[in-house]
């Protein structure tokens, strides 16, 4: 069975650890979301202190070690490709079960949202009134419900992998249907003149450092250019019209080229976020995290584009 | 000492028994599932690298549930398959030498016909000038000194008498895993020797389109239900999986190595020495807060986890790929005295390496966290009493 | 605020202690009220000496100044800042910056060197530290030592290198719980002479002993005696 491969088995170990952990945490900061009051000093609340150190704690274990696992959670999927028949990537063990998109779309919100629960507890420490404890680790229940979420679609997907039945690989999976017509999401006008013209909007979001404006353009943009790479701007990449797959990118045919541009979307989309919850926080926010995002998104963009306008240099046509 | 990360360091010599202890039971433990994991990831490269030589379609006639002997009438209607571009019969089997108690494999070539590997297209191109000869693998030659002749070698014949052939030349496969123990001589003494007069004993089908391997193999299947057909696809598999398997148990008993170890590492490490709790107090009286005394802890645990990861890996890549891992090898490719012996080609890659910290460090960690926080939390008082 | 904590005079107090209670072990059998109703302030530039037996709270009253443990009830304000119920991060901070302590058994890491040793309170804030250990090792006499370990030098090497660590981060505030108990009548003289000049420096002292020696120190401004727990 696919759950027992080493691979696999390392994954699902790992994150059964960090769950463990995060289970350990889970009731005291309930208790401390509940009852923390920083400017009462009795015993019960110089406890509650020390254990909130214990629970910043895991928490920060927890994110510092999802992000490496992340990469090995692709890895993870493109060792399974030689493995199970039919996929030739990750693309094709994701779309191995009903699970596999759903898993993958909670990864990533999870890491947002441990990122995101980093900035306020910094924020929180920074000030001498602990204004956010209480907020920060009573948040951390949906937190841990996600993280259970997550762990669970983890299993449901790799055990429901089938050994004997060929899967779908990305050709199949993100080719243009033949004898369709393209729907209108599809047409490559619309997919680019959404991608650069929400860019710009953006970049006037940026400039006026209109946190709302900002927050929604770049986390929007984030789905859009998403979308763009894999509809638009990976054939230019294979430089194969009918090749259109979000992790081929990651091979070392390509460079691997496809680990920068995810890097960036997720730091551009990063730094949306900072934005967004530093708004909620109501403080000021600093010029480092509209800088980091824009910068960040701005280099994608560069480096999505050049690839269809070296195509037409090098061949004088349009995939 | 200008940094908190220096005086964990000056810690170690301090308070380092403890640590030394936990590090080197750690470093065990990395060693052996590192050698494991290396073994079977180095196992798959072989695999992997052979599959170019693999033919597309390999048919072995199964007679009783058991493999027998494939005849030409079998392998005949096989060429009206649309897409088939050729069907071959071979001939090889394996030939016992008392002497070192060992098997070989005997491969027949013929001239002129169609070989599946380079090797033996290009000793096939030889056959019609040279005068019955025969290549072996180097490993193989010390098996073959005493039937070894000059250079001529006599063979046992099935059913009495001797077929003596010339060594026209030896050659090292670059991955000995599958050729190490090969002899390639012509067709007819190959038949003489294994006992097989006529018919084939397995046959391998070339297909003109690559993409259409797995429709051939059903066709060919529908047409002769007998026949056992193996893609090479499903032969990659299969080997990818057997050694998938063998590592993933591996590793989940290696787990309950692990998992013990955390308890002993979270309890040596909850047991603060009072000259440590000391220490400790002193510094927050200081004015060191929770989280400075936090994270010289984790800092020490991640310091002891990774230099234990690194030394154990270390140990790992010389024991498998320096002294070609002595008795664990036989774990994954099984023991057998009959089979001459072969070295593990060296491959390594990050992913295997992330495979191998992360089986290991973070489970480290882990464990030290409660531990660290239960230090973190001393109290500064103590120390005006 | 800062009316509030001058005395007639016109002087700043640096400490400030209103109605300090602390209990041990609160909730459980074993309670025990060390400290009961204590108000105590000590001006900039001040030496107030507490005078007590063994068990009179001194090293409690210290602890509570220092913030080394939470007072049950009342405040500790250091110059003008309130200084209890503050959370760790600000406390720990605070006490890094404004408070050096002389610890009666000196308290010294006997498996480090004099220099790392003094380098420790310092440790936390990452600053650049080395000109100004440099220059208390060459003002104590103690440079030619400096690559020492601790537990090889004498008494009195030792409570020069606990003085030092306590004058590292340059504070205002210097709090000593018995400083001259594992001293001679010559290095208590010494001690003195120590105290005179920091507090010359501008630095303020509040020591607790039951040293006559001490007791009879010109130096000091007041003495404030202490008896289980309270103020006399």
């Amino acid at each position: 069975m696919i759950v027992f491969t080493p691979y696999v088995l390392t994954l699902l170990i790992v994150e059964g650890i960090l769950l463990l952990l995060a289970a350990l945490a889970l009731p005291f900061s309930l208790r401390i979301g509940l009852e923390f009051n920083p400017k009462a000093t009795t015993a019960f609340q110089y406890d509650l202190n020390k254990k909130s150190y214990l629970v910043a704690t895991i928490i920060m274990f927890i994110l510092l070690l999802k992000l490496p696992l992340f990469f090995f959670f692709i890895w993870t999927m493109d060792a399974l490709a030689l493995s199970v028949s039919g996929a030739m990537c990750a693309a094709g063990i994701l779309s191995a079960s009903p699970w596999g998109s759903w898993m993958f779309f909670v990864k990533i919100i999870a890491l947002f949202l441990l990122c995101a629960w980093v900035l306020v507890h910094r924020q929180d420490l920074s000030e001498p009134t602990y204004p956010f404890t209480k907020q920060k680790f009573y948040s951390f229940q949906g937190l841990f419900f996600l993280l259970v979420v997550e762990y669970f679609l983890q299993v449901a997907h790799f055990a429901a992998i089938p050994t004997d039945t060929p899967v779908h690989c990305c050709s199949v999976l993100f080719g243009q249907k033949e004898g369709f017509s393209t729907l209108f999401w599809q047409e490559d006008g619309v997919i680019l003149g959404l991608f650069y013209g929400l860019y710009l909007l953006m970049g006037v979001a940026y400039f006026l450092k209109h946190p709302r404006l900002y927050g929604f353009t770049s986390l929007v943009w984030l789905g859009v250019s998403i979308y763009a790479l894999i509809r638009f701007f990976s054939p230019y990449v294979y430089e194969l019209p009918t090749h259109r797959c979000p992790f081929c990118l990651l091979q070392g045919e390509y460079y691997h080229v496809g680990y920068l541009m995810y890097a960036l979307a997720f730091l551009g989309a990063l730094g949306g976020v900072f934005v967004v919850f530093k708004l909620f926080m109501k403080r000021l926010i600093s010029p480092f995290w509209y800088n980091l995002s824009f910068t960040c998104n701005t280099l994608l963009l560069l480096l999505l584009s050049t690839y269809p306008l070296g195509y037409y240099v090098r061949n004088g046509v349009w995939l | 000492m200008k940094t908190l990360f220096d005086y964990t360091l000056h810690s170690f010599n301090r308070f380092g028994r403890k640590n030394m202890v936990t590090g080197l039971i750690f470093t065990a433990l990395v060693w052996l599932l590192s050698s494991a994991l290396m073994i079977t990831h180095a196992l798959k490269q072989a695999v992997l690298h052979t599959s170019a030589s693999l033919p597309h379609i390999t048919l072995t006639q199964l007679q009783g549930g058991r493999p027998g002997l494939l005849s030409e009438a079998t392998l005949e209607p096989l060429w009206a398959i649309r897409g088939v571009g050729m069907v071959q019969g071979r001939v090889w089997g394996l030939h016992y030498f008392e002497i070192d108690n060992v098997y070989a494999s005997i491969v027949g070539v013929e001239p002129y016909v169609e070989n599946y590997n380079a090797l033996s297209s290009a000793f096939a191109a030889t056959l019609p000038q040279a005068n019955l000869p025969m290549l072996t693998s180097t490993a193989l030659l010390p098996i073959l000194q005493p039937y070894r002749s000059q250079d001529k070698i006599s063979f046992l014949r099935h059913g009495g008498g001797f077929e003596t052939l010339a060594l026209a030349g030896t050659f090292d496969a670059e991955y000995s895993l599958f050729s190490n123990d090969v002899i390639v001589m012509p067709v007819a003494q190959a038949r003489a020797i294994l006992g097989i007069q006529s018919g084939f004993t397995d046959a391998f089908v070339h297909v003109a389109n690559s993409d259409e391997v797995a429709t051939i193999a059903r066709k060919i299947k529908e047409a002769n239900p007998t026949l056992r057909v193996l893609t090479k696809e499903e032969m990659i598999q299969g080997y990818l999986r057997l050694y998938d398997y063998k590592s993933g148990w591996f590793l989940g008993l290696m787990l309950i190595c692990f998992f013990t170890f955390a308890m002993l590492l979270y309890d040596k490490a909850s047991g603060l020495s009072s000259q440590e709790r000391k220490e400790i107090g002193l510094l927050k009286a200081l004015g060191w807060e929770t989280s400075h005394i936090l994270r010289h802890k984790l800092t020490e645990a991640a310091l002891v986890s990774m230099g234990g990861f690194f030394a154990g890996l270390t140990l790992a890549v010389w024991y498998v790929f320096g002294l070609d891992a002595p008795l664990l090898r036989h774990l994954f490719t099984g023991y057998s005295a009959l089979k001459a012996s072969f070295s593990l080609p060296f491959h390594l890659d990050a992913p295997l390496l992330a495979l191998l910290f992360f089986g290991t460090v973070p489970l480290y960690l882990a464990a030290c966290i409660v531990p660290a926080w239960k230090a973190s939390i001393e109290e500064a008082g103590e120390i005006m009493r | 605020m800062e009316s509030e904590h001058r005395r007639s005079g016109g002087d700043y107090a640096m400490i400030h202690l209103e109605h300090l209670y602390k209990t041990f072990n609160e909730g459980s059998p074993s309670a025990f009220e060390a400290l009961a109703d204590v108000s105590l302030h000590v001006n900039k530039g001040e030496c107030v000496l507490l005078q007590g037996a063994s068990g009179s709270g001194k090293s409690t009253l210290l602890g509570l100044t220092a913030g080394l443990y939470q007072p049950s009830a009342g405040r500790v304000i250091l110059d003008g800042e309130t200084f209890s119920g503050l959370p760790e991060h600000f406390a720990c901070r605070l006490r890094r910056q404004k408070i050096g302590i002389l610890f009666q058994q000196f308290h010294l890491v006997g498996t480090l060197s004099v220099l790392q040793n003094l380098a420790l309170p310092t440790l936390p804030d990452q600053k650049e530290h080395q000109q100004t250990i440099h220059a208390l090792l060459e003002r104590f006499g103690l440079t030619a030592k400096q690559h020492a370990l601790a537990q090889t030098l004498s008494g009195g090497e030792q409570q020069r290198v606990a003085l030092m660590r306590a004058l590292v981060n340059d504070p205002a505030i210097l709090l000593a719980d018995e400083p001259s108990a594992n001293l001679d009548e010559a290095l208590t003289q010494t001690l003195l002479d120590f105290f005179e000049t920091l507090k010359q420096e501008g630095k303020t002292l509040l020591i607790a002993t039951h040293d006559p020696v001490l007791l009879a120190w010109k130096g000091a401004e007041r003495i404030v005696g202490l008896e289980k727990g309270r103020v006399l």
